[in-house]
């Protein structure tokens, strides 16, 4: 097996508020594989773009990355200076965020910001900046590239704005490239043409990328493997088709049948999680789910469960599914 | 299913509506273009499209918050743009709102209580402590505890807020609500907890629903009809199962065949209908067709670019406006 472009090993990023210390990210470690689409799903508060601004080393005050290393390329982004982070960011790097029109500058031509982003790492003649800023927008599919290289960020639709950042994305040919929510809010039309995009340029840049939705159906096109965030942990993990066809963790259980599917038939009732997600600067003893898990036992209030393998390349954090699982085989630990 | 019991009367209808709004130099954004539609006492109607199609126009057309530009809207037979002042109000009643950001939507300053109480005031139905009682009940009927009504919306989180807006639409007990993208701006466990909740209402008072939405996977779930619009018209109109198993027009084809299913399996042998370009402009929008310079099925210029496909039924129960809608489900 290749080794992974980046190892994220038992991350923990905390803000410190007035009211407290809220643990975002509490324990998260995963690896990236080269060319691999990883998925990282969850729900508002979950701690996934706090895992990707980790990274990237953007969190701010009062935010702080308190343990934990992020490998990459045989340093730690954690301890490394500030000045070695930028030349990673951007470069090694990439990340495109939910809303194109607040991460573009508006007084600013797109092209302009484009051959900045080169720029930033690179010695590059303003002619070649120029040549290669309209063959990254014709490889992100904008029409009359030569023209609206041009233009201002106004004079561009929400898509073609989205199109414009990845291909700023893509400048510097990062090795990851993180999108976080990059589709969220656009329509599903040009969701649909955005995640084509993005699914070409992995299989032709070979470029990871580290999708971060609340959109299962996102995940569900574009990723081959997946992680479940929860409350600032993983939850589960594992290959996209043996989390949606077996999900082991009551959460991801739950997830998928909370959503109305437009290839289901039936007006069937939907499952729906009762409750909140938990409050981090106080996250509950135990699973941090077992407040809103129909399947808790005892030991859920109290013993927190680690991820543990529950299929092939399969893990879950969760007692229930552990016994099961020992039963399954017969294990008198059940 | 409802839908064969002959001769129904509509709780309301819609004829010839147009909605513009003024533009610079006298020109006028065409929002709602010569919309007609029923919608029958019990059901609920999906209304779906893309941002700027007009969808929520429409819905404050038919709720009467926006004066219509021409055409009638008639609820239990009443022409509501022919009435002005205390009679329109009192009509207002039987159609409430419930809106999509539950944040802006409340008064920040105002207790729970007291929002939900300010309709029953409005139209002085209950006072002093018969008042306090529906209120609490409210609170009750949308699953929140009745003793929270001296708090604050920020105490609140955004599904909670979301069943406020509820309890406030329910306080004056009205046939008809629009609810305009409900859920979008809810995490996804607890967009299920408010389809239910709304589910669950419609079954108790016999409520009627448009239902307003950009999902349609949530809008197929929900309703027992969807209209499709695109640019300020209606494109489909069909049963929600009919219309995604065999669809008319071929932007609603396009639509359904974006919408991501949480399945890898299925989602990896889908094919994805691309459509050309971005939506036109409403100020100026495309001659014939609205959607022959996106159609991957347009015959440019005839039919398609000259002249106007009416909405008409293809099938029982399931009227589209396109030239070609016969090709659709092939050819698209």
């Amino acid at each position: 097996m290749t080794a992974p472009v980046l190892q994220v090993k038992d991350l923990k990023t905390q803000f410190f508020t007035d009211d407290g210390v809220v643990q975002a990210v509490d324990g998260v470690s995963f690896d990236l594989y080269p060319g691999e689409t990883l998925g990282i799903v969850g729900e508002s508060g979950c701690g996934k773009s706090v895992t990707a601004l980790s990274i990237l080393r953007l969190i701010q005050r009062p935010g702080r990355i308190v343990a934990g290393q992020i490998l990459f390329k045989g340093s730690d982004i954690v301890t490394l200076s500030e000045e070695e982070v930028r030349e990673i960011r951007g470069k090694d790097i990439a990340m495109i965020f939910q809303d194109p029109l607040s991460s573009l500058n508006p007084v600013l031509k797109v092209g302009f910001q484009i051959e900045e982003a080169m720029e930033a790492h690179d010695k590059v003649s303003g002619k070649s900046a120029l040549s290669r800023t309209i063959e990254l927008l014709k490889q992100v599919r904008i029409p009359a590239a030569e023209s609206r290289v041009n233009d201002y960020p106004f004079q561009f639709s929400g898509g073609m704005r989205q199109r414009a950042m990845i291909a700023m994305g893509l400048a510097n040919a990062p090795s990851i490239l993180i999108a976080d929510e990059p589709t969220t809010a656009l329509d599903v039309t040009v969701q649909a043409q955005i995640l084509e995009l993005l699914r070409d340029l992995n299989h032709d840049l070979n470029t990871s990328i580290m999708m971060i939705t609340h959109n299962m159906g996102v995940v569900a096109g574009l990723c081959t493997r997946v992680l479940v965030m929860y409350a600032g942990r993983i939850v589960e993990q594992g290959p996209v088709e043996q989390i949606f066809k077996n999900p082991q963790h009551p959460y991801t259980w739950s997830l998928l049948r909370s959503i109305p599917r437009l290839d289901s038939d039936r007006h069937d009732r939907l499952l729906s999680i009762d409750g909140l997600p938990p409050d981090l600067i106080k996250p509950p003893a135990g699973c941090r789910f077992n407040p809103r898990c129909q399947f808790k036992i005892d030991r859920c209030r109290h013993d927190d469960p680690p991820l543990m393998d529950v299929g092939p390349d399969q893990e879950a954090a969760c007692w229930v599914t552990m016994r099961r699982a020992l039963s399954r085989n017969g294990d008198q630990r059940a | 299913m409802e839908t064969s019991v002959p001769e129904r009367v509509p709780l309301l209808r819609a004829e010839g509506v147009v909605k513009h709004f003024p533009a610079r130099l006298g020109a006028s954004v065409k929002a709602v273009e010569a919309v007609s539609l029923d919608i029958y006492p019990g059901e609920t109607v999906g209304l779906v499209g893309e941002s700027g199609c007009g969808k929520s126009t429409l819905g404050r057309l038919i709720t009467q918050l926006l004066p219509v530009t021409s055409g009638n809207i008639f609820f239990e037979g009443m022409d509501l743009t022919k009435l002005r002042g205390e009679k329109l109000r009192q009509y207002r009643r039987q159609l409430q709102m419930i809106f999509q950001d539950p944040y802006s939507s409340l008064d920040p300053r105002m207790t729970v209580g007291d929002i939900i109480a300010e309709p029953l005031e409005n139209f002085g139905l209950l006072r002093g402590g018969s008042k306090d009682k529906r209120v609490q009940e409210l609170l009750k009927i949308v699953g929140l505890n009745p003793y929270f009504n001296n708090r604050y919306p920020h105490e609140f989180s955004g599904g909670q807020r979301q069943r406020i807006g509820i309890a406030r639409a329910l306080a004056l007990q009205p046939k008809l609500i629009v609810a305009d993208e409900p859920i979008s701006a809810l995490d996804v466990s607890i967009q299920a907890q408010i389809i239910n909740l709304l589910q669950d209402l419609q079954k108790e008072f016999k409520l009627t629903y448009l239902f307003i939405a950009h999902d349609l996977s949530v809008v197929r779930h929900i309703s027992n009809r969807v209209m499709v619009m695109y640019l300020g018209k209606i494109v489909e109109v069909a049963d929600s199962v009919e219309i995604y198993r065999n669809p008319r027009h071929p932007y609603t084809k396009a639509l359904l065949s974006a919408i991501p299913i949480p399945d890898p399996e299925i989602q990896s042998k889908r094919r994805i209908v691309s459509l050309k370009g971005e939506i036109p402009s409403p100020v100026n929008p495309p001659s014939g067709c609205r959607f022959h310079t996106r159609c991957p099925i347009a015959q440019v210029p005839t039919p398609c670019a000259d002249l106007e496909p009416p909405l008409e039924e293809k099938a029982r129960d399931h009227t589209a406006a396109c030239h070609f809608s016969e090709k659709v489900p092939i050819a698209v």
